[in-house]
């Protein structure tokens, strides 16, 4: 069983696509300096700005001379010159999508308040629980208007216990104690169906903390009546255990801040988290059951259910992001979870891109050609590092520099928009890391794609 | 379990009862279970076996890289040549006493480099040829005309240096449609290598048999730069004393030329064992000639030994051959880069397309006169059609007539008056000079009341003869040059006849100049009043 019940973050990738996501825990103090100093920004900070930009477009000016340099490429290798180009717009199309993403409410929000449920869903979690449980009752919002429901999926350890103590402290809590284990799918709609009257469903996972405010952020998306999901932010609330979880709070940063908001810009955001995100009741509720009892070849889906309730949802409604809804969790912190957690995502995406893949061509044309390379460049991959390793090195005699230095390239610039943009000082040390697990995790998607159907494996 | 994959079951399976249903659900499990292992086995190994398989063909193809003909391309279009270049070209002024118009290329193909034109130029270029009339020369028709025999009129040499792939494959096939020919200086030593920059012996052995192209010698390994020092700076191979690192020391003018000889031997050499004709031609690389100091002319003796002439190459300008480079076994071309366009290319040709001195009227083409220089310069005129040839107060000045149309002059006779004059011991000279550049230059010059006839000897002036003249207000001459002399005659009367010196290939020839000379600011200005040639 994993340890968390998070979900989903990473678009399933290879190569440097997996250097996702991950945000740096802050203390709210840190984010207010953060915020003022971009109104009125120091000069020491100013000069930092100035010259991450010009590292920034430094790197992409380099890289983009390179290729025009070896544009000779084409004509040895059509195929993989046209594929690095490809893959190069992929990554760096998406920060241009991302920086056009800027979220506008309508006057109405201002007086938008609809009722609004968070559901966590829990098991084997009596470590977290409680925090998890007071950061959601402690959430800035009227109380008339908000219910906090847990769902402890019989728990084989003091989950359930550490629930009670926390619900002696605040008796508002609506505790759930299902009889049975059925997985977390059943949870969670145990969960919506205990509360019955919210308009708004909020899902945080059982290891997760959200800010105060980040309901109210979260929620004010839903004003406008085509939203059926909005996605938070989640940043890495360990991020300062070891180097693994240095690189996974960069690469949670990216997917959600860059990865999402590129995706929000279509209104077609293809996974709202586990870690936190809302749904509109009247969103959801006509798809539970067939969510719930989601079957694919012939074995019962249990984990991916983030990423599946979202594919629900995306044919008929518009899916957001909101950056400003921010939670935390926490990553895993040794090689092998956090294997089997890639592992897991993996699989999920595969399932449910062959869902996606029948909904994207309806959305922007853009949007649709971001997402089918995201679908495609994935499979390409493990030939590109066979190539790189294996190919080049034995008839050319060329070591992997080229494809080495690319990908630290990225590295690098997914460094410094982190850096950039969250003042992270420690920013660097997850880069070196990412290097490693880039041509490890492409190693991933075959053996991933060869037991989709061992569904019990490594999850809850 | 749901049954929801489970949609066609084929007849007779048992379908009631339960346990053919857990039966049925499990062949169903196992196939799928196979179709994915199927499915994953083929994704990954399929295109990692065809990637594999397609770089062990690749390095197949380029181990035998060097007997490989590759594809030649013979769809090269060239557009229709514009009428009034055709229409120049075909109206070129010929002469017997001239040299080839030598034109240069490197690699055609696609690339940025300077020194490759594209295909379609080149084909633009080889119509424009072909539409004119105008012939291609061999390297057969150059060195008869080394010994001697004129050469076609309107006639071009196309030559290629290096030996790069580009010629077998773009440029042969425009030759074959145009019936065309072109001599090309290989590299022998980096035949068929760097691949695929390199023609192959194969492609080299199909282009000589195909009749079309003489192949001669470009170095075998001397076509690269060498360490001159150890600061790392280098130099071309050819030209250059070599750094020797173990013994810290340039090399001794000695083994400088062994290694020089080796090397012109060994592309000769290799050449012959590949079943060419004996190369009578050598290209210098980068068209570097001279020696650095402590070697001179030893570079020089060893190609005139091994060869009959050396080619060198001039970018961006319209060249003819000299006689001072024919005297030392030179000729020189003119480079076609990639930035020439058809009209700079046919402006080149004209440029250098010879006058014959046969009937030559100079003062009537005022528009063919340069400085000493060869600036161009338009001759300023008298109302009664003489030429003024003023330096100025108290200067000295120089007209040359179409130099690089008749640089290679060797038998024509002058007709001048030469005048200006007013009384004797004015200052002002009026002269003619015969085989203008040749290194056995004839200078004429004549006063109101003298003459004085001089040749240039390396940098000191010799006066051939000297006299005084009844006061005039013109003088006539006449020179004649042929291969064995120079003769003047002022006013009717032999004055001088200079023997001149022939060598191997090399005749004494050059063109005409107007010279004027003024002492003082009262000198009047020197004036041709008449000038023709036969």
């Amino acid at each position: 069983m994993a340890p968390r019940s998070a979900q989903a973050l990473v678009p399933a990738g290879h190569g440097v696509e997996d250097l996702a996501p991950a945000v740096p825990r802050r203390p709210r103090a840190a984010f207010r300096r953060g915020r003022e100093a971009k109104r009125a920004p120091l000069p020491r900070l100013r000069l930092e700005r100035g010259v991450l930009y010009l590292a920034l477009t430094a790197i992409v000016v380099v890289i983009c001379t390179l290729k025009a340099l070896t544009v000779n490429n084409f004509e040895d290798s059509p195929f993989w010159a046209t594929y690095s180009i490809v893959v190069l717009i992929f990554i760096f199309g998406r920060f241009g999508l991302a920086w056009r993403y800027r979220p506008s409410f309508s006057a109405g929000v201002a007086t938008y308040l609809p009722s609004v449920a968070i559901i966590v869903p829990a098991y084997n979690e009596q470590d977290a629980i409680a925090a998890t449980l007071r950061s959601c009752l402690a959430a800035d919002y009227p109380s008339h208007l908000i219910q906090v429901v847990v769902v402890d999926d019989c728990s084989t350890d003091m989950t359930l216990d550490r629930i009670r103590e926390v619900e002696a402290e605040f008796p508002g809590l609506l505790v759930v104690a299902a009889e049975v284990n059925r997985g977390k799918r059943h949870v969670m709609a145990a969960g919506m169906q205990a509360a019955r009257d919210a308009d708004i469903l909020v899902f945080i996972d059982s290891d997760s903390i959200i800010e105060p405010g980040a309901v109210r952020s979260l929620v004010r998306y839903f004003e406008d009546s085509t939203v059926g999901a909005v996605c938070g932010h989640t940043d890495v609330s360990n991020k300062t255990t070891n180097l693994l979880t240095r690189m996974q709070a960069m690469q949670y940063y990216i997917a959600f801040n860059v990865y999402k908001s590129a995706e929000a810009l279509f209104g077609s955001v293809t996974c709202c988290s586990g870690c936190f995100s809302g749904y509109r009741r009247s969103a959801i509720e006509p798809i539970t059951a067939a969510w719930v009892g989601q079957q694919f070849l012939g074995q019962p889906s249990t984990y991916g259910d983030d990423r599946s309730l979202t594919n629900f949802l995306l044919p008929n409604w518009r899916i957001l992001f909101a950056p400003d809804a921010k939670a935390q969790t926490a990553v895993p912190d040794r090689l092998s979870k956090f294997l089997r957690q890639q592992l897991r995502w993996k699989k999920s995406w595969l399932r449910e891109s062959t869902r996606a893949v029948r909904i994207m061509w309806r959305k922007p044309p853009l949007m649709a050609i971001f997402f089918y390379l995201g679908v495609l460049l994935p499979f390409v991959a493990p030939q590109v590092v066979f190539r790189a390793f294996f190919v080049s090195p034995h008839f050319l005699g060329s070591a992997p520099f080229w494809y080495l230095g690319g990908v630290a390239a990225v590295a690098l610039f997914y460094g410094l928009y982190y850096r950039l943009k969250t003042m992270e000082p420690e920013w660097y040390k997850g880069i070196l890391f990412s290097l490693f697990y880039v041509t490890v995790l492409v190693a991933q998607l075959p053996y991933a794609l060869l037991t989709i159907r061992d569904s019990k494996w490594g999850t809850r | 379990m749901s049954n929801r994959v489970l949609t066609p079951k084929p007849d007779g399976s048992p379908r009631n009862s339960s346990k053919g249903r857990d039966l049925w659900h499990r062949v169903v499990s196992m196939f799928i279970s196979f179709a994915l292992v199927a499915v994953v086995v083929g994704y990954v190994v399929g295109p990692a076996a065809w990637q594999w398989t397609a770089a062990t063909d690749r390095q197949a193809e380029l181990s035998d890289y060097t007997d490989r003909v590759f594809e030649q391309f013979t769809n090269i279009s060239a557009p229709p040549s514009d009428t009034d270049l055709v229409a120049q070209l075909k109206a070129a002024s010929t002469s017997p006493q001239a040299g080839p118009i030598v034109l240069t290329y490197h690699d055609i193909g696609y690339n940025s480099s300077e020194y490759t034109v594209t295909p379609e130029a080149f084909a633009s270029q080889m119509q424009l040829l072909a539409d004119a009339g105008w012939q291609t020369l061999s390297a057969g028709q150059l060195s008869d005309w080394l010994d001697g025999k004129p050469l076609p009129p309107h006639s071009v040499q196309i030559t290629f240096d290096d030996g790069a792939h580009g010629i077998w494959q773009y440029a042969d096939p425009i030759l074959a449609r145009n019936n065309q020919r072109a001599v090309a200086y290989v590299i022998t030593g980096f035949v068929g290598t760097r691949n695929p920059y390199y023609a192959t012996w194969s492609e080299l052995t199909r282009m000589h048999a195909s009749g079309r192209w003489d192949i001669q010698a470009h170095t075998h390994l001397g076509h690269i730069e060498i360490p001159t020092d150890a600061a790392g700076h280098t130099g071309p191979f050819l030209t250059n004393l070599q750094y020797l690192p173990e013994a810290n020391r340039v090399e001794t003018p000695s083994e400088f030329r062994t290694r020089v000889s080796e090397d012109l031997l060994e592309s000769k050499k290799q050449l012959v064992t590949h079943g060419f004709p004996e190369p009578q031609f050598f290209a210098y690389p980068f068209s570097a000639h001279t020696e650095v100091a402590g070697v001179e002319g030893v570079l020089g003796e060893a190609v005139q030994s091994l060869f009959k002439a050396a080619m060198l190459d001039t970018p961006r300008a319209a060249v003819a051959t000299r006689p001072s480079e024919l005297a030392v076994g030179n000729v020189d071309r003119m480079d076609m880069t990639s930035d020439v366009s058809i009209e700079t290319f046919a402006e080149r040709i004209l440029a250098v397309s010879p006058i014959s001195p046969a009937g030559v009227q100079p003062l009537s083409i005022a528009n063919q006169w340069t400085t000493y220089t060869e600036d161009h310069v338009r001759l300023t005129m008298d109302d009664s059609g003489g030429a003024v040839i003023d330096p100025g107060p108290l200067g000295y000045v120089g007209r040359l007539f179409a130099p690089l149309k008749t640089g290679l002059w060797n038998r024509y006779t002058v007709d001048a008056v030469l005048g200006g004059f007013g009384r004797a011991g004015e200052g002002t000279a009026t002269g003619l000079t015969v085989l203008t550049k040749d290194p056995q230059q004839v200078d004429i010059s004549v006063s109101a009341d003298s003459y004085t006839i001089s040749q240039l000897k390396g940098t000191e002036v010799r006066v051939l003869a000297q006299g005084k003249l009844p006061v005039a207000g013109s003088h006539q001459a006449e020179v004649a040059v042929d291969f064995g002399s120079v003769t003047v005659k002022i006013d009717g009367r032999q004055v001088s006849s200079t023997p001149l010196v022939r060598s191997g290939t090399y005749v004494p020839a050059g063109g005409i100049q107007l010279t004027g000379y003024r002492q003082t600011a009262e000198s009047p200005v020197p004036r041709v009043l008449e000038l023709s040639v036969r």
